[in-house]
């Protein structure tokens, strides 16, 4: 006989008889969220222990989830992107990247090479701020207080300079099919200068404070080891599978905008635990910031920014008003938007938690048939059952901010 | 009528004053995010606007020590029963801040999945507007809150002391009832427990496992 | 919705020659869009080609990339779902999409034994289309709750869905809403 001690709430969890009679050994079930600060956002988890060693773990998910896939196809492809920010909204701009891109490819429309050298910049400076989000609340669940102080500090100042170019400082809507339509602001280059400036200093802040915190070396070294093999066969991407040895980036193996003509190295791990994992990011965020100072060295100062003679892409707004046949573009553009040829893409790009995939079919409409969004946290938190078990019950905390989740991607 | 009458540095108010002062100057939020808003209500406790510190707030773990709560976020279908549980397991007075758009009326996800605002299910004192609201707008939502706070009536002040005597025992009645529902929803577990009805005197009976789980609000 | 026709005039890809030497029947079509290869598969050969594809040193992928659900209601008649599969070898950095079809209510084999990354991925399909995968361990609805009382990724299903069902579903939770005709 089977029967539920937790009412229901949505999602049943079964409790076995086995857990309920035997008093010797007995399975003890917490529940763990979806209110709970260390899951950060809704997740749940329904932990079985045995005192308090983890015998099993059972994730409980879609508390946040808002159906953003049928939104998707009921809207026009200029129209998708601003819901692309509120999936991985740790990351807005990677997520508006992916979709343009994959529209992009659809529509074969080719981006300017100014405006790729600024896409470069803004997906870099998005890692950024993910990872200093990611690394902050990680040590906060550890139990490293004070990180999260330091690290929202320099947060701010990315999501200053997000909010100085796109006007929002979390959901930024900030890219375009083609380009940009607004341009650099004046004395945007030279804030961003200053950041790249300032911030190594304060990165090695962060290594100070933690690389000789017992807590934190403690918690972190030997725990949730995953191996190559496993990696790849539970579909990990992004800092997850490099943090167990595989040079996976899909940067370095499918170049895309301008990644081919930076000098930078893909880090990864040795020993695929929570420790690697966290030197990898660390030094992710070192090789950001290095591509955006050479992106920043080899940016042509003066150019198109915005892909032009294409019926895809927005005619820029100062030369609808002076030219009429850029007002009729416009004019078609916005009221019946751009028709994609019919066919299908995959597109895949490296966000700051792994593959952040589009997958668009195109029946020939305005509409999208069908977007399907490769959501790199979802497919990443699989292995958490895997790393629970038998590990101890405060681990758990380690384990999910390893993986490095964000509800809104986990749930859509 | 007593100004004047004490020694210096002794001021004269009302009891209700004196706690409403402390309920606004204190008021403790409940920690829970739900989605993107969350992470600017993060950002806010944050040093930059560190509102948290400055208004007297300290983030609470359990809704049980929170007379606040902030729903920061979208309510999804499946989130919203819980969001009421947290609301009722909050002690009165207990107040909402409902920030952002999704929790206004459901923002820009007019889905199935979603609930379209959370003042569907729980009442709401201050909407905070914006996809997400910037930390100072959840500042400028605490401020008005606590203009709120302040003029926070008791019952018997409001409407009469036989009116506050009613409502008590109609809420008596109604805590009595969620008991038994609560302890049938338990299952096979509450087997062998005594329930007592709402006017606690009697026994009434015991539950067998395998019932039909009652269901509150159903059929309305 | 394929632009290039395919025929024997086309030269096909290594990897669609490799398939049709080893199951003759497996490969239904291929076609090539934009550089990308998209491989339909007869879906009782689903799990034979999975397996080849991941174990032959020549292709080894690996990584089962995405796995989606796709109702193609309004495209075609018969079947009524696609489910597509992204695949990856990290290996040979090479991607292959692979195609089947599914009838309502029908089911497809489950790629999970192939590989474990695909467990979520298929109760979503499942959760959002109501896709039945054979031999997955633990095929529940992921995301919705359990007693949800539709599909919403269907192509028949609004974007509202139905709210009054909804409702009602969430008064049955015991919170107290009022249900709107």
């Amino acid at each position: 006989m089977t029967s539920s001690l937790i009412p229901s709430r949505g999602t049943e969890i079964e409790i076995t008889e086995e857990q309920q009679v035997d008093d010797v050994h007995r399975l003890i079930t917490l529940n763990m969220g979806p209110q709970h600060p260390s899951t950060h956002g809704v997740f749940r988890v329904v932990l079985d222990l045995e005192g308090e060693v983890i015998v099993n773990a059972r994730p409980v998910m879609g508390y946040l989830h808002r159906g953003v896939e049928k939104l998707f196809e009921n809207h026009r492809y200029p129209q998708i992107i601003p819901w692309t920010d509120r999936t991985d909204y740790a990351a807005a701009p990677n997520n508006n990247l992916g979709l343009c891109m994959a529209i992009e490819k659809l529509c074969g429309v080719e981006v300017p090479e100014r405006a790729e050298y600024f896409r470069v910049i803004l997906a870099e400076l998005s890692r950024i701020s993910s990872h200093l989000l990611w690394l902050g609340t990680h040590a906060l669940d550890i139990g490293a207080l004070s990180m999260v102080l330091y690290t929202f500090r320099e947060r701010e100042m990315i999501l200053d300079l997000f909010d100085k170019f796109g006007g929002a400082r979390l959901t930024t809507n900030i890219m375009e099919i083609g380009g940009f339509t607004r341009d650099i602001p004046d004395g945007w280059l030279d804030e961003l200068r200053e950041f790249v400036k300032i911030f190594p200093s304060r990165q090695a802040d962060y290594v100070d404070l933690l690389s000789a915190n017992p807590i934190w070396l403690n918690r972190t070294k030997g725990i949730g080891i995953i191996t190559a093999e496993d990696a790849q066969a539970y579909s990990l991407t992004g800092p997850m599978i490099r943090g167990s040895g595989v040079a996976y980036d899909i940067r370095k193996a499918r170049p895309y905008l301008v990644y081919d003509r930076l000098d930078w190295e893909v880090p990864i791990g040795e020993n695929g635990d929570t420790y690697d994992r966290y030197l990898v990011r660390m030094e992710e965020m070192r090789q950001s910031l290095s591509m955006i100072e050479q992106c920043l060295d080899q940016m042509p100062s003066d150019g198109p920014f915005l892909a032009r003679e294409s019926n895809y892409v927005q005619p820029p707004h100062l030369a609808s008003q002076y030219n009429a046949e850029d007002m009729q573009r416009h004019f078609v553009w916005t009221i019946k938007g751009p028709r994609p040829p019919r066919g299908e893409v995959y597109v895949a790009t490296e966000g700051p938690k792994g593959e952040i995939g589009f997958y668009i079919i195109s029946d020939g409409s305005s509409v999208p048939y069908r977007i399907h969004y490769r959501a790199p946290s979802f497919v990443n938190l699989q292995i958490l059952p895997k790393l629970a078990q038998g590990a101890m019950l405060a681990d758990v905390v380690a384990l999910i901010g390893t993986i490095d989740i964000v509800l809104g991607d986990v749930d859509r | 009528m007593l100004e004047n009458r004490f020694e210096k540095n002794i001021l004269t108010t009302s009891l209700d004053g004196l706690f409403n002062w402390a309920r606004r100057s204190s008021l403790w939020p409940m920690t829970f995010g739900l989605a993107c808003c969350a992470i600017e209500m993060i950002a806010g406790a944050q040093p930059r606007w560190d509102f948290a510190e400055r208004f007297g707030m300290l983030y609470r773990a359990s809704p049980r020590q929170s007379d606040l709560m902030i729903v920061s976020g979208t309510v999804t279908y499946k989130m919203a029963p819980l969001v009421y549980q947290l609301y009722e397991q909050m002690p009165d007075p207990k107040w909402v801040i409902s920030m952002g758009a999704c929790a206004n009326f459901g923002g820009p996800f007019d889905t199935y999945a979603t609930l379209q605002g959370v003042d569907r299910i729980i009442p709401v004192d201050v909407y905070v507007s914006g996809c997400p609201p910037t930390p100072e707008g959840l500042i400028s939502g605490i401020l008005e809150l606590q203009n709120r706070v302040i003029k926070y009536e008791t019952m018997a002040k409001k409407h009469g002391p036989e009116v506050a005597k009613n409502m008590r025992q109609k809420e008596r009645e109604e805590a009595g009832l969620k008991q038994v529902i609560s302890l049938k929803q338990a299952g096979p577990a509450a087997h062998t427990m005594l329930v007592k009805d709402p006017d606690g005197e009697r026994l009434v009976s015991t539950l067998r496992g395998g019932e039909q789980r009652p269901r509150l609000g159903s059929g309305e | 919705m394929q632009e290039q026709p395919s025929g024997p005039a086309r030269q096909e890809p290594s990897v669609v020659v490799a398939l049709r030497e080893r199951f003759p029947e497996a490969v239904e079509e291929f076609n090539i869009y934009r550089g990308q290869l998209t491989v339909r598969i007869r879906p009782a050969d689903l799990y034979a080609v999975c397996v080849y594809l991941r174990d032959e040193p020549e292709w080894r992928f690996t990584l089962l990339a995405d796995l989606c659900g796709v109702d193609m209601l309004r495209l075609r008649d018969q079947p009524r779902f696609d489910v597509v599969y992204q695949l990856y070898s990290v290996e040979h950095n090479r991607q292959l999409r692979l195609k089947a079809g599914v009838d309502e209510w029908g089911s497809v084999d489950s790629v999970t034994p192939i590989w474990p990354g695909g467990d979520w991925q298929e109760r979503e399909a499942y959760d959002m289309f109501g896709i039945i995968f054979d031999g997955h361990p633990d095929l529940r609805r992921i995301l919705l709750p359990d007693d949800w009382h539709e599909f919403p990724l269907r192509k028949d299903v609004a974007q509202e869905g139905n709210r009054l069902e909804a409702d009602r579903w969430l008064s049955q939770q015991g919170v107290p809403i009022r249900l709107t005709e």
